[in-house]
């Protein structure tokens, strides 16, 4: 058990740290004029404690509920950093505007059928208890 | 529980799928903006008119400029379209002469003795295989003029007419090409006396010629030209020294 719990927080901190120190410190080594909006933070810290809690009682129906969860703050988590898929940067004289909302459709897309798939093992594992 | 590991599998793949395709995308469009920057800073500082861009990504590019002018609040436009396949080259060419072309004659001619100041701004939208669609606008002032390059207005010969008069042939030249095919009109005026409106038409070299005999007064010595190109007209005092 105590190994599961080394692991699950192992997981989280790295989940925690692709989702929020690997963009700060990409921003910050890349000159670009964008900044992380307020709500990525909770969002990674909510994402990484769910999975690594998750990972902790792989296994078991509270897990999938777990993972659901976390599927479900990482699709937010994604679009609140990505703005929604539409990104304005001002650069000198120069004024661009980022549209990837299919792009961002495609990022997210994996997560929204991967929560599915958690909340059906649920729904089963419920059944067979 | 087989179906549900099948899911599990086919969610793993359509994962690394979509990894794959957002590495691809990310590619495509890191090279994009890099080029486009390059090609935009170039343009700024005037160094070239023709840009050769290659698409260096994975995916379609479709590109699409936009550039606008505006002198005295004069609008013209140019649009241009570019499908470019991967690994494609286009040759995008863009002078800002051709935009002038566009503006219509009163516009130019408002430049033809002096400076105007115009607006440029150009819009660029790429398009990388649908998936993102980026655009980017830069605005900058412009001087335009003066248009006429060469301007030179000559007595070619004097005849005394009577005790108090001779005929005095005078001579114009301008050299405008970004006015070729404008038309205009020129009135001399010695001592308050006018010659009456003659039209002229700048040819498509930009070349105007233009020889006119004015029966003066002996004694004048100054005389003001009225040349109007377009709805623009231009006053200029000379001194033509007197005669006899």
């Amino acid at each position: 058990m105590r190994k599961d719990v080394i692991l699950g927080v192992v997981r989280g901190v790295i989940e925690f740290a692709v989702l929020w120190l690997l963009p700060s410190l990409t921003l910050g080594f890349v000159e670009v004029p964008y900044e992380l909006p307020a709500l990525a933070l909770p969002l990674a810290l909510a994402s990484a404690s769910l999975g690594g809690f998750a990972y902790t009682i792989r296994g078991r129906p509270a897990s999938y509920a777990a993972y659901s969860a976390r599927n479900l703050v990482l699709i937010l988590y994604l679009y609140i950093l990505l703005h929604g898929g539409v990104m304005a940067l001002a650069h000198d004289a120069l004024s661009v505007v980022l549209d990837f909302r299919p792009l961002l459709l495609i990022i997210v897309l994996p997560e929204a059928a991967e929560c599915l798939v958690n909340l059906a093992k649920l729904v089963k594992s419920r059944g067979q208890a | 529980m087989e179906i549900l590991r099948v899911l599990d599998w086919l969610v793993k793949a359509f994962r690394v799928a979509s990894v794959l395709v957002l590495v691809v995308v990310a590619y495509s469009g890191i090279v994009l903006m890099q080029d486009a920057q390059a090609a935009f800073s170039q343009v700024q500082r005037g160094e070239v008119e023709t840009l050769t861009l290659t698409n260096r990504g994975y995916l379609p590019l479709t590109l699409t400029i936009l550039v606008e002018i505006e002198v005295d609040g004069h609008k013209a436009s140019i649009v241009r379209e570019y499908h470019i396949p991967p690994g494609g080259t286009a040759d995008l060419s863009l002078g800002l002469e051709e935009l002038y072309e566009k503006l219509p004659a009163d516009a130019l001619s408002s430049a033809a003795f002096r400076s105007v100041k115009a607006q440029v701004k150009a819009t660029v939208n790429a398009n990388i295989g649908g998936l993102v669609q980026l655009s980017a606008a830069s605005s900058r002032e412009l001087p335009i003029g003066p248009l006429i390059k060469h301007y030179k207005m000559e007595v070619v010969g004097v005849r005394p007419l009577n005790m108090t008069h001779a005929l005095v042939k005078m001579r114009m030249e301008i050299n405008a090409p970004m006015l070729a095919g404008v038309e205009g009109r020129v009135r001399l005026t010695f001592d308050g006396a006018s010659t009456g409106w003659t039209s002229f038409k700048v040819d498509e070299a930009g070349n105007m010629e233009l020889e006119k005999e004015v029966v003066v007064r002996l004694g004048a010595r100054e005389c003001l030209i009225e040349l109007c190109l377009g709805g623009f007209c231009h006053k200029e005092i000379v001194s033509v020294g007197g005669w006899p």
